[in-house]
């Protein structure tokens, strides 16, 4: 499972980081802040070749490194989630991260549709924290 | 490779399939070198079993003879050493030759073939070519002929004949291009048959992997036999493949190793780690790393190694560089992470030294590839692969205390001497790169920096900015500590800057950290002021944190005291949340109340804060002079940023129609959707620090001593007085400790207040209407406003001509003209002062409201005030002539115009001109009468003229004392004037009528026709000849007759004429007489010229005359009708009938009259007839 989960902004912000281990918390958004190199990357050469399908939303591994490997996913909105996996944690499928990924979705929209919420802002709804705490692996 | 000329390999791509030949051997060495040069001339089609892919491959080979010892023998799975096909060559052209000799030999060698199961062969029958031959009629059966059909029965296309090139080479070509694609075709079909049954033996095998005592290396070996044939045949993609596939199979046995049991083989690659050689790329096969795997002796490491390096061989064949690079990271960390999982004992630094030095060799192999399409595609990943490389050194120099700062203990070289004794590869130039890097610590950072540069540029190059300065914040670490504090610096700025950018708040707040001490350290006390106030603000650091840098600007500022200030921004420390700006009307006051939220840890004394304010004109000055509410400027949603999320999308409804006009869909769109869905660019939105410099604070708000709490603040800034106009709020400055200048940017909304002057406003108010002629009390209202008037400003008033006035208290005249000094009046405060004033009566009859003005001069304004008066007349009078046959009378009425009662007395009545005439007055001396707008009072005098002046315009003048009729006060009597203008009112001719029953009756009776007399006296003999008289009856009573209208001629004698008109009386009762009209009688002028006459004076006219001359002596006559005559009537009848015959005489005739001076002689002859 994951160690590390962040929703970025439409511009590169974060709007979200939670991660298993407070203490590496710093370490996660280098990680992260980092990804968004590849992602962008990815992006662009998407909207570059023509006639892809652009509704593939999970971009897959951005990189990985020794401890850790990292995915991305992006939403029509250009909104961001990044998961960071443990490296050792190989039993992972594919399709495993893009349930992850498509369930951080849902939950991501369920927060934002609350009428209270601005957009824009970090998020802070508990259920959506709930849904990302599951997500996260327990240590 | 590196080291290639050292390291024992095989070459598979040199070798080549192995074909053996047999029969006649000279022939076929004569032919060997000429066939084996064409079979790879041109790329055949592979086509392969299993509807594979198929493949272009240029076929080449190898020739042996043919003996039993070259044939594969069972298990043998050496693909690439074994002979692929076998040939037959014979120049046997002679058919008893070939029937005694050939045949047996052919016949034993196909016997070979079968006892080893090989059915892959190709017999060649050579001809020379025979010119005679062919001119032969009847071909009798060949060699060929009988090779086919003794062989060939199955297989036609395995026998072939070709004319030998060497004897003719012209004749041979066809011949021979069949033989050479024949042999290609044949042989890949050798291959194809061969793999099949190869693939299937390698799938059995695999099949039984979980079985004791199967070995990983033993299958590694035979499939990659599979992937040297296809590496032979050039077909790298599929050698890859299968290198892939083993990768693969490998990884799954070391991921289940935790689970179940471990296998014998499997427990070799745990042993611990004794070498840790680097990768190393070649092009050929590794045969010492292949035979450790044949007796199981290898480590995980070097059976990495020897797969990765040939799959790097398949890819480079491939011309695929780029993969490789693509491949290196996953595959490093592949193999780490192995060694964990197999729990393999390694040396300290013996991973790393690894990586360190694969990833080099893989960066060499790299660079070869110069091509910049090479270059592109794997600067992708080489910066991975630099920034790994460069981590792993840094772990390196951690261990072996090469970093800076770091003293080098026996026991780090002790260390070090391990990692190179784990180094077998002595003259590969990554070992020596590394050995350099390691033998001391400036070459150590040499390397080291060159790495984190190399990393870093290929990052920014790809375009990966957040990666590079995340690797150049770190590097600031290591210039850091090599006391470069300056480099650290510039990283360090350069990474915050971006995290700033992005907004990751957290990460900012650490390049913070780092950057305060750096600017410590560099001396520069003002950038370390600023960014401890930066540290101070920033809410993702912890509060001791934030104090202790809070406290540090404070001491550095203190220490420093620069003079001037030294300015900072503001933006960390405040944010400005809301704006209410108020400006007070009369003192231009501005007061501006900030709301703020203060980042700051603690409460702070701030010296001054001001805000620039810059004057824009003031143009609006007179429009909102008198609209408070645009004194006060609101602005709060422009202060906050606006949240694009949060804008209203422009949406219309779109509806579209089909054809028959049914409405087809309804959409919601929006225009103009680009200028919303546009980006909006972070760039520029944030700053250097540094670049805020002063605006101009001439102007300002200002508040001295203020503390600032942390989190929300009110403040509110005053200015004094300022002139009129628009200003528009600028920077912000907050002096913290005396010394440090914070500096808002300038907003990016504009904040805009008017400052307006209100003067003070005056009005006249009255509590009823004004009336003019009589001496009316005003208030004169002086608002103050915003304005202070002193006690003696003096206001000067002017009125219109007509009008006077008076201060309510003074006892002076009414004048023209009026200076009131007024008492001291505060601000916002009312005035009220009595003012009298006193408008002439017009000398004419007037009934409309009279107009004046008073124009007002104060001294606060420079123009005038005007007001203006309506003030209605307080009386009037008319005068009206009445006539009593030549006697002619004055009759003047007046009147008041409002509810407001007036006392008239002493009426005077006296003619101005001609000197003839004289009024002898008629009225009763009487007390005073009243008068208002319900009671009238009419005065009368009697014309008195002699006969000379009758004719003669006469001017009279009509005066008049009166006063308010209000008992509070005593008035004194007004004078009223009025003048009045006669002319033609002498009487010329007098009318007198009368009805009278016609001829033989008493009465006049209805429907009876009677007889109107109309008779003219001409008063003057002087008058016209010609008069015209008409009859005028009311329809429902009278009906005339007779000639209703008729000219009168009048001669020099007589003054009288009489008309009778036969007139009938429709009802019965009293009926006024037809009403008679005399005009003037203009006959037609018959001598006048056409051309110099007056249209008109052709045709006869009438004129009018005038008010008076003509006396109607018969006018309010009624004529007594009775019914019509019958037989009842006859009878009974009244008793008493009342004869004709009252006679209504009014004394004065002016038909206009109604009132008044009535004379009455009113008679009535009650006459009673006996029945």
């Amino acid at each position: 499972m994951a160690v590390c989960i962040a929703i970025i902004g439409k511009e590169n912000a974060p709007k979200y980081v939670a991660c298993t281990e407070k203490d590496q918390e710093l370490d996660f958004h280098y990680k992260v802040h980092s990804s968004l190199d590849i992602i962008e990357e990815k992006l662009s050469a998407t909207s570059l070749t023509k006639g892809t399908d652009l509704r593939e939303q999970c971009l897959g591994l951005l990189y990985a490194t020794e401890e850790h490997k990292i995915y991305g996913y992006v939403t029509n909105t250009k909104i961001k989630i990044v998961i960071v996996i443990d490296a050792n944690h190989t039993g992972l499928r594919d399709n495993e991260i893009r349930a992850m990924f498509r369930k951080l979705h849902g939950a991501y929209a369920d927060a934002v549709c609350n009428p209270f919420y601005i957009p824009g802002d970090p998020i802070t709804s508990k259920k959506f924290c709930e849904t990302v705490h599951g997500l996260l692996v327990k240590s | 490779m590196n080291g290639t000329d050292r390291i024992p390999e095989i070459s598979i791509i040199d070798r080549k399939p192995i074909v053996t030949y047999a029969g006649d051997k000279d022939l076929f060495l004569s032919l060997e070198s000429t066939l084996s040069s064409s079979l790879p001339n041109e790329p055949t089609e592979w086509r392969r079993a299993y509807g594979r892919a198929i493949k272009m491959v240029n076929v080449s080979a190898t020739f042996v003879p043919f003996t039993k010892d070259v044939l594969p023998k069972e298990g043998d799975h050496h693909l690439i050493d074994q002979p692929m096909f076998h040939t037959y060559w014979s120049q046997c052209s002679d058919v008893d030759t070939y029937k005694s000799t050939v045949r047996e030999d052919i016949e034993m060698w196909m016997r070979v073939l079968m006892q080893y199961n090989l059915n892959d062969w190709m017999i060649v029958l050579v001809e020379t070519y025979d010119f005679r031959k062919s001119n032969k009629l009847l071909p009798r059966t060949t060699v060929f002929d009988k090779i086919k059909s003794d062989f060939g029965a199955k297989h036609a296309d395995r026998c072939l004949v070709v004319i030998n090139p060497l004897k003719s080479e012209s004749r041979s070509a066809g011949s021979w291009r069949g033989l050479v694609v024949n042999t290609r075709l044949l042989l890949l079909t050798a291959y194809d048959r061969t793999l099949i049954k190869f693939e299937e033996i390698i799938r059995e095998q695999r099949e039984r992997r979980n079985q004791a005592g199967w070995s990983f290396c033993k299958y590694f070996l035979l499939q990659e036999e599979l992937a040297f044939v296809l590496e032979m045949l050039g077909v790298y993609e599929e050698a890859l493949v299968q290198y892939d596939e083993l990768d693969a199979l490998f990884t799954q046995f070391v991921l289940n190793f935790n689970l179940g049991e471990t296998p014998d083989w499997l427990t070799q690659f745990q042993s611990p780690l004794d070498s840790w050689d680097g990768l190393s790329i070649t092009t050929g096969v590794n045969i010492k790393e292949r035979a450790r795997i044949q007796n199981n002796t290898t480590s995980v490491l070097q059976f990495r190694n020897y797969l990765f390096s040939r799959q790097c061989a398949m890819l480079l064949y491939a011309n695929k560089p780029s993969e490789v690079a693509e491949r290196t990271l996953p595959y490093l960390h592949n193999c780490i992470r192995e060694l964990s999982l197999l729990d393999v004992s390694i040396t300290q630094g013996a991973s790393a030294c690894w990586v360190f030095l694969s990833c080099l060799e893989i960066l060499q192999t790299c660079e070869n590839y110069k091509e910049t399409i090479h270059v592109e595609s794997y600067s992708k990943y080489t910066a991975g692969i630099w920034a790994y490389a460069r981590q792993k050194l840094e772990e390196l120099g951690q261990l072996c205390g090469l970093m800076p700062g770091q003293k080098q203990t026996s026991e780090q070289i002790h260390t070090s001497v391990q990692i190179f004794s784990g180094l077998r590869e002595e003259f590969a130039k990554p070992i020596e790169k590394l050995k350099k890097a390691l033998s001391c610590p400036q070459e150590f950072s040499k390397q080291y920096l060159e790495l984190s540069e190399l990393a870093m540029g290929t990052y920014k190059h790809i375009g990966r900015v957040r990666s590079a300065r995340s690797l150049g914040y770190d590097l600031a670490k290591f210039y850091w500590s090599i006391g470069d504090y300056a480099t650290a610096t510039s990283f360090l700025q350069n990474a915050l800057l971006c995290y700033e950018q992005d907004g990751w708040k957290q990460l900012a707040a650490g390049a913070r950290l780092h950057l305060a001490q750096s600017y410590l350290k560099l001396g520069d006390m003002l950038k370390y002021a600023k960014m401890c106030l930066s540290i101070a603000c920033t809410s993702e650091l912890d509060l001791t944190t934030r104090l202790k840098h809070y406290e540090e600007m404070k001491k550095t500022l203190s220490t420093a005291n620069p003079d001037p200030p030294w300015t900072g921004t503001l933006t960390d420390c405040l944010t400005l949340l809301d704006v209410d700006i108020q400006v007070d009307p009369g003192s231009t006051k501005v007061t501006a109340t900030f709301d703020v939220e203060c980042h700051l840890p603690v409460d702070t004394h701030v010296s001054v804060i001001s805000a620039a304010i810059s004057h824009h004109g003031s143009k609006n000055e007179k429009r909102h002079r008198d609209s408070s509410e645009n004194n006060r400027r609101k602005s709060k949603e422009s202060l906050a940023p606006i949240n694009p999320f949060l804008q209203r999308l422009p949406l219309a409804v779109r509806l579209d129609y089909k054809q028959d006009k049914s409405l087809a869909a309804a959409n919601v769109e929006m225009k103009n959707q680009k200028s919303l869905v546009r980006r909006t660019d972070s760039h520029g939105k944030y700053r250097k620090i540094s670049t805020v410099s002063k605006s101009d604070f001439t102007r300002s708000l200002v508040c001295h001593n203020v503390i600032l709490k942390p989190g929300h603040n009110t403040l509110t800034l005053t200015s004094e007085a300022n002139e009129a106009g628009t200003y528009r709020l600028n920077q912000l400055c907050v002096l913290l400790v005396d010394k440090f200048e914070l500096l808002s940017l300038p907003h990016s909304q504009k904040i805009q207040f008017d400052v307006v002057h209100t003067l003070p406003t005056i009005a006249l108010t009255n509590n009823s209407e004004l009336l003019a002629g009589l001496v009316q009390t005003a208030i004169l209202q002086i608002t103050s406003q915003g304005y202070h008037i002193s006690q003696g400003t003096e206001l000067v008033l002017k009125s219109s001509s007509g009008l006077t006035m008076q201060q309510g208290s003074s006892d002076e005249n009414m004048e023209n003209q009026l200076s009131l000094i007024l008492p001291e009046v505060l601000p916002n405060s009312t005035f009220n002062m009595p003012l009298f004033i006193h408008a002439a009566l017009p000398p004419y009859k007037e009934t409309s409201p009279i107009v004046h003005s008073i124009s007002i001069k104060a001294p606060w304004s420079n123009e005038e005030e005007m007001i203006s008066l309506q003030l209605q007349p307080a009386l009037y009078a008319i005068l009206k002539l009445q006539s009593a046959k030549m006697n002619k009378f004055l009759n003047v009425t007046v009147a008041g115009l409002s509810a407001q009662v007036i006392r008239v007395h002493d009426p005077v009545m006296t003619v101005l001109s001609p000197p003839g005439v004289t009024v002898a007055s008629c009225n009763p001396p009487r007390n005073p009468l009243v008068v208002n707008n319900e009671k009238k009072v009419s005065f009368m005098w009697r014309v008195e003229a002699k006969q000379n002046v009758e004719t003669s315009p006469v001017k009279t003048e009509f005066s008049l004392y009166y006063e308010a009729d209000d008992e509070s006060e005593s008035q004194i009597p007004l004078l009223y004037k009025c003048f009045f203008d006669l002319s033609n009112f002498v009487t010329l001719y007098e009318v007198e009528c009368k009805v009278e029953p016609g001829r033989g009756s008493e009465f006049c009776r209805v429907s009876t026709v009677c007889q109107l007399f109309i008779k003219v006296l001409r008063m003057s003999s002087k008058e016209e000849s010609s008069l015209m008289y008409e009859v005028f009856a009311e329809h429902n009573m009278w009906a005339v007759c007779g000639k209703a209208a008729g000219v009168l001629m009048w001669d020099e004698k007589g003054d009288e004429q009489t008309v009778t008109v036969d007139v009938m009386p429709l009802v019965n009762g009293f009926l006024p007489l037809p009403t008679v009209r005399l005009s003037k009688y203009i006959p037609a002028n018959p001598k006048a010229s056409p051309i110099n006459n007056v249209r008109g004076d052709n045709h006869p006219h009438l004129e009018q005359f005038n008010a008076g001359q003509v006396y109607n002596a018969s006018k309010g006559t009624q004529v007594h009708v009775i019914t019509a005559a019958s037989p009842q009537d006859m009878g009974s009848g009244f008793p008493c009938s009342l004869h004709l015959v009252e006679k209504q005489r009014p004394l004065l005739l002016d038909q206009f009259s109604t009132l008044s001076y009535y004379v009455d002689s009113y008679t009535v002859k009650p006459t009673f007839k006996q029945n």
